[in-house]
């Protein structure tokens, strides 16, 4: 009884460092672009 | 079709201001995944969207470790393969729309690079970078350095 609980806790902590390090192998690396563009239409990038 | 909307058909593409600075002729995009983006690919197309727009350049916030390698500094990007070289700001992705020329460097900007540089003790070190990506042929993906931030 005591053995499978122990087993249940380690399997969750497990769980939850897995997923701690798949949010850190998918952290975004490039925060955010700025993009310059011309545009040529008179509504220009308002659009 | 308006100029957001067809960026926003980009794959990978996560959000898009909702409007762009006017002042400056400038958007903001986040990828997926923080993925990096192209330059080329995205100047490809805006051209092949044919909204009367032209990607006159891309500048990126980028998180990594500062590194020699060679000759050149270059900025691992943390998380993944991708290997970028460093170089000295050229010119600013921002506009002065009314004057319709790039908007000068700032003191600050200007000698963003030789500082980063100078905090170079012969190891990688966390850092954030914001500047102009571009591709220069034979070189592959260069960052230029206008602001840095060192990270703990």
């Amino acid at each position: 009884m005591k053995r499978n609980l122990i087993m249940k806790h380690l399997a969750s902590g497990i769980i939850a460092l897995t997923s701690v390090w798949l949010s850190c192998a998918v952290r975004a690396e490039v925060r955010s672009y700025t993009l310059g563009i011309d545009v040529n239409c008179p509504t220009g990038l308002g659009e | 079709m308006p100029v957001r909307e067809g960026l926003a058909r980009l794959e990978g593409v996560e959000s898009i201001s909702q409007r762009p600075n006017v002042n400056e002729g400038t958007c903001e995009l986040r990828m997926k995944s923080g993925r990096l983006l192209d330059p080329e690919i995205l100047s490809k197309h805006l051209y092949d969207i044919r909204v009367g727009a032209r990607l006159r350049g891309l500048e990126a916030v980028v998180t990594g470790s500062l590194d020699k390698q060679g000759q050149d500094y270059v900025l691992r990007v943390a998380g993944t393969n991708e290997v970028l070289r460093l170089a000295a700001l050229g010119c600013k992705v921002q506009k002065d729309t009314d004057r319709k020329i790039p908007l000068p460097p700032t003191k600050s900007e200007d000698n963003a690079f030789r500082k980063l540089l100078a905090k170079w003790k012969g190891k990688p070190l966390p850092v954030q970078i914001t500047g102009p990506l571009i591709r220069i042929e034979g070189k592959g993906l260069t960052l230029e350095v206008r602001q840095f931030e060192l990270k703990p």
